[in-house]
């Protein structure tokens, strides 16, 4: 009887753990969505957007008009 | 005999004073400054009990005059005396959302509190072409895009480097406006940091950390 419970408890105890790791992984992704650098498959945006600024596409907003 | 004058110790020991009375001075200015900003941080209510990194942030770093000049043809005419350090792009497509309306509703705020560095728009279709040619940004938009100026040439493949804030994701209206003032205030206070990216990456791991604490607590409470 008491090896059953051993059990349960070990198996509700691993179920805790991935459940809290899962939350904790899902919290940093929704985090780093919303919130980051620019990495290297977001750097270009930049650079493109530099490009049209260079090029007069765009013009910096003087409180007047909406681009 | 003749008393030799030493005007050359003088004038070290004279220099030597001033450089110490101009540290303390700028160690004064800096600590009252923190002081301020942990007192205003600390006297904000957060009621919106959002996820931003930027919260309670503090400045810890000696104002650096921007060094980079701008001299693009769309680049803003410097209206305070010094080149700009960021370049701040917002892309929106025109989801009818809350979070956008935020944002269109502070464009002069941001202006107001980013030492007028220049703010581009990117119009609807400007925005929807960027997106499209970047599709997993749909859904993410409207778009805060930093580019530190100042970094660029820097460490990285491409040379450009900034942060970006993604309100698309943020449903509610009210945690969107704190997001946003939250990130401006986070720019703000480290525009004068040599590697605000390392800041930010920073913060974020802190807000992991904490995250991973508070996940813990609840687990236990449960």
């Amino acid at each position: 009887m008491s090896e059953v419970s051993e059990a349960v408890t070990l198996v509700f105890f691993s179920f805790l753990m991935v459940a809290a790791g899962y939350e904790i992984k899902r919290r940093q992704q929704k985090l780093r969505a919303v919130y980051d650098v620019l990495d290297v498959e977001t750097k270009h945006i930049a650079a493109g957007l530099e490009q049209m600024v260079q090029q007069g596409e765009l013009r910096p907003y003087t409180g007047e008009t909406v681009a | 005999m003749a008393t030799r004058k030493t005007p050359p110790q003088k004038s070290t020991a004279a220099s030597l004073l001033e450089d110490a009375g101009k540290a303390v001075a700028e160690a004064a200015v800096e600590t009252s400054e923190m002081v301020e900003a942990l007192i205003a941080t600390s006297l904000e209510p957060d009621a919106t009990g959002d996820e931003s990194p930027f919260e309670g942030a503090t400045s810890g770093f000696a104002d650096s005059s921007p060094d980079a000049a701008v001299s693009e043809p769309g680049a803003a005419e410097p209206e305070n005396g010094h080149p700009p350090r960021f370049h701040f792009f917002v892309i929106d497509a025109g989801w009818k959302t809350e979070p956008s309306k935020v944002l269109r509703d502070n464009f002069h705020m941001i202006r107001l509190f980013q030492n007028n560095d220049p703010l581009y728009i990117l119009n609807r279709e400007q925005s929807i072409a960027l997106i499209r040619a970047n599709p997993d940004l749909i859904g993410k938009d409207p778009i805060l895009l930093v580019h530190d100026l100042h970094a660029r040439g820097g460490r990285g493949e491409s040379g450009y480097h900034g942060f970006r804030l993604c309100l698309g994701l943020i449903n509610n209206p009210q945690q969107a406006l704190a997001a946003l003032q939250k990130f401006l205030r986070f720019v703000q206070q480290h525009r004068g940091s040599e590697d605000i990216e390392k800041h930010i990456r920073d913060k974020l791991h802190r807000k992991g950390l904490e995250n991973a604490i508070e996940v813990m607590r609840e687990s236990i409470a449960a």
